[in-house]
């Protein structure tokens, strides 16, 4: 084996339509070297606008203009021919936001060794917040702090507001290897950590008595790290191939509560401690972890017929230390019903066996039966814990109370039955047919039993060699069990409480959640490739989703998804290639709803069909790429333009019925224009000069944050976000050096 | 083995819908290179419909966001179920990959007494006179409130307020 076709990991060595199917993909900085580039630097010196990147190699970096540099680097090489021994080493953007590595060495057909690392960046967004982080690592507010019942009387809110950025950054590393024990024998192993930084929105609830929740939206820290290890031993013979497997993952999250002072105070209902400046608290994720044992295999049982098969057994554990029911020191003492347990215990034993029998015999028939059954069993004790409403009342033990909850544990049982067949006369005709079955058991949940029978039919045809067709279409019908909507609001509560409640019943008994309600699916789809000359192909796609929930009152009624694309690519020559696409995509989903108050209001409002509501969801996504790319043996010269844009539009139209008042919403749209154009030109043997452009342009409306400041609402502090509006650029000069 | 970028543009050569996705303003990082489609999918088959690495959607979902895995003690059943109920995997032009606007994709599961009830419309914008607007369509809207959608683990944590 060519051991420099080890070393060239990054493949695209041609331009062909492949190369060229996604505009604005290949000019990101990342270079793909040809064969004979395994000592390659490659060095780009930029400069960028004051507004930053959200997406690609750049994002990441502060606000404001300014210079930067990134430096990739591939070096490869064979370090005793003969015994083919091996090692590659690949830098990329070092320097810059989000820099990745790569180590490889081994002994080609004997073992092999893999490290490396990388950052990802979400992009930074800059908000605004009067909080400050204090020492201990809760959020505190400023000394001259005016609390009030609305942000109306906090008058030292605005004058307080710190700027404070929301990103999410991930740091990974790897390691993996593998060793061939012998011509039919292997074991690999893999393990990657992750560490996760940053800082994320979330909203802090302060009290909830009657309807006067109080928050602020916090921008709280991110400090977590998940750790998986697999662990394979592999056979491969001619006939039967088998892989034992055992994953072991940690979740480790390095903030175990979140903490900040209660910004209002003289709230009707709270208890007087809760005032600012209480401290109140949360939870973040709580540390888990998961192991798996699984064993796949398949075997030719004859040279027509094959049987695959998965078993796996898993467990998730959590059990961290539970934080008490309150932050606030007098609440907490005057507590009289202790926690039931010091921790969840929680665990969930999973269960999957799959299996498939592949026939494919000569001729032109062919079937596959497939059987799967994934378990998720809950063994979650459940307990009776009485909690405190946002750090704000004191505990009410009463047996009626509301406040007495009871956690349930929901399991899940899924199977699945599918039997397909295939009758493929010719390569230029095929026909497939499926018939499929999928059966889910639920504990906890409005339907303990859904079904759900599907029938796929799907054509292929070549008429000639220079067009495809195919179509595919589906329909499937679920329902199941008697949907019993307020099962988990009665399980979860005490007898006596639910006695106290008109109509035993806390969503309208119309409702059927979507994942759970009687659902009529249309599938459709359809496309066609057409290669009138050797350098021209041209594509159609169009595709069909169609739910309906005609069983539904209250809930998602219907929904929509449709989709049309075209796609061209064109070479002029062999040097030029052309790659265009543009595609519509219409999203509609149609919901219903009735409002209803409570106290003596809701026996009335709950049936009075006066105040329903209905609201229709018209979104449209519209998509275009454009790639143009001139490259030809011999020549000094590439050049290279990409674009692509995306334009998600959104339209909500609100119905309501006589008791109720209603009035438009502003249509929402999100745009994204990102174009990356540039040239290389080989000065002399191994020395490649260029220049850069790039280009992404993100415009937004949502009329959920646009004009919003942080005393925008009366019970709500918010952050001050504003959607999207920005013009990233930046241009580099590259020098691109080949060596021995 | 290809780069991640090469792998992307090899897979959606066909899988073009899934190119568009990936697109879009909410999606995972493909077009950048720093997720690999083999990262969540096995390309040449495996158990799952979709041919995912992990036995299951969300223990593919839960290799990357392990925070979300629990158990918890206040556990949102159709989070614990299939992350599909909510999310669209490749990309959306909703925040945060969700298949519908909130707070309206809340309210098609959620229709209690008082505010989740409420029809909310062009009356809930926030005016000119500050302060205005709805809590439950401004801002985070439902999330203002309930932060730990997912599940909570905090005593006090029964409305995801915790």
């Amino acid at each position: 084996m060519e051991i420099r076709h080890i070393a060239l990991l990054l493949g695209l060595s041609t331009l062909g339509l492949s190369t060229l199917a996604l505009p604005a993909l290949a000019s990101e900085h990342t270079w793909t070297p040809p064969e004979s580039d395994c000592g390659t630097l490659l060095l780009d010196l930029g400069a960028r606008s004051d507004d930053a990147f959200r997406f690609g190699t750049l994002a990441g970096q502060s606000e404001g203009s300014g210079g930067f540099g990134l430096l990739d680097l591939l070096l490869c090489r064979l370090t005793a021919p003969k015994q083919s021994n091996y090692w590659r080493l690949q830098a990329q953007d070092l320097g810059g936001p989000q820099p990745q590595t790569e180590l490889s060495f081994g002994r080609a057909g004997r073992w092999r060794i893999e490290t490396g690392g990388g950052r990802i960046s979400s992009g930074r967004s800059t908000v605004t917040t009067p909080m400050r982080t204090v020492s201990d690592g809760s959020q505190g507010l400023p000394a001259a702090w005016v609390p009030g019942t609305t942000t109306s009387a906090m008058r030292e809110l605005l004058p307080s507001l710190v700027p404070v950025q929301i990103e999410r950054e991930r740091e990974r590393a790897r390691l993996a290897g593998s060793v061939v024990l012998g011509p039919l024998w292997q074991i690999d192993a893999r393990y990657r950590q992750e560490h996760t930084r940053g800082r994320q929105p979330f909203g802090g609830a302060v009290g909830s008595t009657g309807g006067n929740v109080r928050a602020i939206v916090l921008a709280l820290p991110i400090d977590q790290r998940t750790r998986n290890a697999d662990l394979g031993l592999v056979h491969a013979g001619p006939r039967l191939q088998v892989r034992a497997g055992l994953l072991l993952s940690n979740y480790d999250n390095a903030i175990d509560s979140y903490r900040w002072q209660n910004p209002f105070a003289g709230v009707g209902g709270w208890a007087s401690a809760a005032n600012s400046p209480a401290l109140m608290q949360a939870q973040p994720s709580p540390d888990n972890r998961f192991q798996q044992i699984s064993l796949s295999a398949g075997n030719s049982l004859s040279p027509s017929l094959r049987l695959n098969g998965d078993v796996a057994f898993g467990q998730m554990r959590q059990s961290q230390a539970f934080l008490p029911y309150t932050k606030v020191p007098a609440l907490l003492a005057a507590l009289s019903v202790p926690l039931p347990r010091p921790d969840l215990d929680g665990r969930i034993d999973t269960r999957l066996l799959a299996l498939k029998l592949a026939a494919r015999p000569d001729g032109p028939w062919q079937w596959d039966a497939r059987f799967r059954f994934d378990d998720r069993d809950n063994r979650t004790p459940s307990s009776v814990y009485r909690y405190i409403g946002g750090d704000s009342t004191l505990q009410d033990t009463g047996a009626d109370s509301s406040r007495l909850r009871i956690n349930l544990s929901p399991s899940f049982r899924q199977r699945d039955l599918a039997l397909a067949a295939g009758y493929r006369p010719s390569r230029a005709f095929g026909i497939d047919v499926e018939l499929s079955d999928i059966d889910i058991s639920r504990t906890g949940s409005a339907r303990s039993n859904s079904d759900e029978q599907r029938l796929g039919l799907k054509l292929k045809h070549r008429p000639s060699d220079a067009l495809d067709l195919g179509l595919r279409a589906a329909r499937a019908q679920r329902d199941g069990s008697t949907y019993l909507g307020s099962r988990d609001f009665i399980d979860s509560h005490s007898p006596e409480y639910i006695a106290t409640v008109p109509g035993g019943f806390e969503n309208l008994p119309g409702l059927r959640q979507y994942h759970l309600a009687d659902r009529q699916r249309s599938e459709l789809g359809a496309f066609a490739q057409w290669r009138p000359k050797a350098l021209t192909a041209l594509g159609l796609n169009y595709s069909l989703l169609h739910d309906d929930y005609r069983m539904s009152e209250f809930g998602l009624t219907d929904s929509r998804i449709r989709s049309l694309q075209l796609d061209l690519s064109q070479g002029f020559g062999e040097a030029i290639w052309l790659h265009a696409y543009a595609g519509r995509e219409w999203l509609n989903a149609d919901q219903a709803g009735r409002a209803f108050l409570g106290g003596p209001n809701r026996p009335i409002q709950s049936v009075d069909p006066a105040r329903n509501w209905f609201v229709s969801h018209r979104d449209s996504v519209d998509s275009l790429g454009l790639g143009l790319a001139y490259r030809t043996a011999g020549s000094p010269l590439t050049l290279r333009f990409d674009l692509s844009r995306s334009d998600a539009q959104g339209a909500i139209d609100v119905l309501t019925g006589s008791a109720l008042s209603s009035a438009p919403l502003p249509d929402t749209r999100a745009r994204l224009t990102r174009a990356d154009l540039g040239f290389d030109y080989s000065v002399r043997s191994g020395l490649q000069l260029g220049l850069h452009y790039r280009l992404e342009r993100f415009d937004s409306a949502d009329y959920a944050f646009d004009g919003t400041a942080p005393n925008t609402l009366a019970n709500v502090i918010l952050l001050g976000d504003e959607s999207p509006d920005y013009r990233a650029q930046a241009w580099w000069l590259r020098v691109v050096y080949r060596f021995e | 083995m290809q780069s991640a970028e090469a792998e992307f543009e090899t897979c959606s050569s066909c899988h073009t819908g899934e190119r568009i996705d990936f697109l879009k303003p909410s999606s995972h990082p493909l077009v950048d290179g720093r997720m690999r489609c083999s990262d969540c999918h096995a390309p040449h088959g495996s158990s799952t419909p979709a041919a995912l690495n992990a036995p299951t959607l969300n223990e593919t979902c839960y290799a990357c966001h392990a925070e979300l895995r629990g158990p918890f003690l206040w556990e949102h059943p159709p989070a614990r179920e299939d992350c599909a109920n909510c999310h669209r995997p490749h990309g959306s032009s909703h925040a945060a990959l969700l298949t519908q606007r909130t707070p309206f994709l809340c309210q098609q599961c959620h229709l209690a007494q008082f505010h989740p009830s409420t029809a909310l419309s062009g009356t809930g914008l926030s005016g000119s006179t500050l302060p205005s607007g709805s809590t439950s369509l401004m801002g985070r809207d439902c999330m203002n409130c309930h932060a730990q959608v997912h599940g909570s683990n905090h005593p006090s944590g029964v409305g995801a307020t915790r």
